[in-house]
């Protein structure tokens, strides 16, 4: 009987947590969305599709992340291949990449304007050798998020990839080996599939944290640059919170098609 | 041989993309005009200025707000990680989803989410502490709940044949034993609670501006050796938690 007591206080303290602070204002945020002056009205979901400055930014997000995203699991599959059998490298790359976990989106986003700007010291160092570096030409547009995105989620993306890496069983890339199956062959038939679950999960994760992130774009976009969630916070500046609750909803409708969507090819991978 | 050039050259890469950015940050705060690439003068104008009230609130504030929202995260967190170990419900996995639901939402969709539905805590220091909680505690329900549940269950049992109240177990021996996973948990919280701008962006109230806002508001109006110094501040202070935890861990064994 105390145990049951014990057992069902716990749960209702843990359970209480989510459903009072997130489902709760979350339900309420959506129904605001679909009212209108207390009548129901998708007034602001037909203002929103038939603007062209917000479905810019409904495709800028999806662009921006799917782009960086693509970039990211790229070198960061060349970057774990390439120091997983090395073990000081291995241990460096671990530390450097563990470091923009800890630290501010938006901080690391003016020091990268300091290094890679118009005047900053990385394109003032390779102009002393006569090279253009081409970034300080786009770092204020949506490329530049996107090279920002890449620079600070990679770490999110590399982390989770050792991790699958480490769990591969030697013996199965030994026995390729001794079967004759070497470098490109043996990573395609062996060693990726092995590591494929944690490659798509790390893919999502980074998708998901890029598509909802700010900081990068208020820093980076200057207000020239609207995705969804800068679209959010200007129109709830603007006192239209309407609208702000209507592209909250958008931007979670769409955050649940793409986990909906990493999840079946999850499950696709796991058959 | 080939392979090590080239993971040389990987971490030679990853410095320049990744560290570089961190000291800029530093440099920002020691040069009292930034006008072109290579700064030629060098100072401590910003760090002198930061000694104003206004700032020295701000230092203060983003401890305060930290610190609270980091209690209630952390017992949250403990709570939840010792429910999710050791008991069995119908729905635990349902339940242990929904705690993690927040992570994959804009922090802005949560913000506008807590003003809407409570009001009467618009901008208040309450509001703050709640969307940090909400926003940082399933992670660290994560970290903590991946330490806890694998202690063996047959030295809690033992435990318990030995005569241990069900507090005394907890406290001596699931706590000591999945410290790791909590110590991360708390850096984590900490970390998180000092750094979030995206989640305060929106709750902030003008009486508990942190140090993120700080910067944010700075650098819009154009003085980032202020940022600078704050972000300084910020590593270090991280920084500094990261390894006095890890210390006092190694040395006592136990927290």
């Amino acid at each position: 009987m105390k145990y049951e007591l014990e057992k069902y206080g716990l749960l209702f303290f843990i359970g209480i947590g989510p459903i009072l602070f997130f489902f709760y204002p979350i339900f309420l945020m959506i129904k605001m969305s679909v009212y209108e002056k207390g009548v129901f009205s998708l007034s602001n979901y037909v203002e929103f599709f038939s603007s062209k400055a917000f479905t810019l930014a409904l495709f800028n997000s999806f662009f921006i992340s799917t782009i960086s995203v693509i970039i990211i699991s790229l070198m960061g599959l060349t970057i774990v291949m390439s120091v997983r059998e090395q073990n000081s490298a291995k241990r460096v790359v671990k530390i450097i990449s563990s470091l923009p976990m800890v630290f501010s989106a938006y901080i690391f986003c003016i020091a990268l304007i300091y290094a890679y700007g118009r005047t900053g010291i990385i394109t003032y160092l390779f102009s002393i050798i006569g090279i253009d570096f081409p970034i300080h030409k786009f770092l204020y547009s949506k490329y530049g998020i996107i090279f920002a995105n890449i620079v600070f989620y990679l770490p999110y993306f590399i982390i989770p990839l050792f991790s699958s890496f480490e769990e591969i069983d030697p013996n199965l890339e030994e026995a390729a080996e001794s079967l004759g199956s070497h470098g490109f062959h043996k990573f395609r038939k062996i060693t990726f599939p092995q590591v494929l679950h944690g490659f798509i999960t790390g893919m999502l994760v980074s998708f998901l944290l890029i598509f909802n992130q700010i900081s990068i774009v208020l820093a980076i976009g200057t207000g020239k640059t609207y995705t969804l969630t800068y679209l959010l916070f200007s129109q709830y500046e603007r006192a239209k919170i309407g609208m702000a609750n209507t592209i909250a909803t958008t931007s979670l409708i769409s955050t649940f098609i793409i986990a909906f969507m990493f999840q079946r090819i999850l499950g696709i991978i796991k058959r | 041989m080939k392979n090590r050039v080239f993971s040389v050259f990987v971490v030679l890469f990853l410095s320049v993309l990744i560290l570089l950015p961190l000291s800029i940050t530093f440099l920002l705060s020691v040069v009292p005009a930034w006008g072109q690439a290579i700064p030629n003068e060098f100072g401590l104008i910003w760090w002198k200025a930061i000694l104003k009230p206004a700032y020295v609130k701000a230092v203060f504030n983003t401890f305060v707000v930290a610190g609270l929202s980091s209690i209630c995260i952390i017992v949250y967190g403990i709570a939840g990680s010792y429910l999710f170990s050791y008991y069995d419900f119908i729905g635990k996995d349902f339940l242990f989803s929904m705690i993690l639901s927040p992570t994959y939402v804009s922090c802005t969709v949560v913000s506008l989410g807590l003003i809407v539905a409570y009001v009467p805590l618009r901008n208040t220091l309450g509001m703050m502490i709640l969307g940090n909680f909400v926003i940082v505690s399933p992670f660290v329900m994560k970290y903590m709940h991946s330490s806890m549940s694998q202690i063996s269950k047959d030295l809690i049992e033992a435990s318990y044949s030995l005569g241990s109240s069900k507090i005394n177990t907890f406290m001596k021996v699931i706590l000591p034993l999945s410290r790791h996973g909590i110590l991360a948990g708390i850096i984590l919280s900490v970390g998180m609670c000092i750094s979030a701008l995206s989640i305060m962006l929106m709750l902030y109230n003008a009486e508990w501006i942190t140090i993120p806002i700080y910067i944010y508001l700075e650098n819009t109006t154009g003085t980032l050796g202020i940022a600078g110094v704050f972000s300084t501040i910020l590593i270090v202070v991280t920084l500094m938690t990261v390894y006095l935890v890890d210390y006092v861990s190694e040395k006592y064994g136990r927290f």
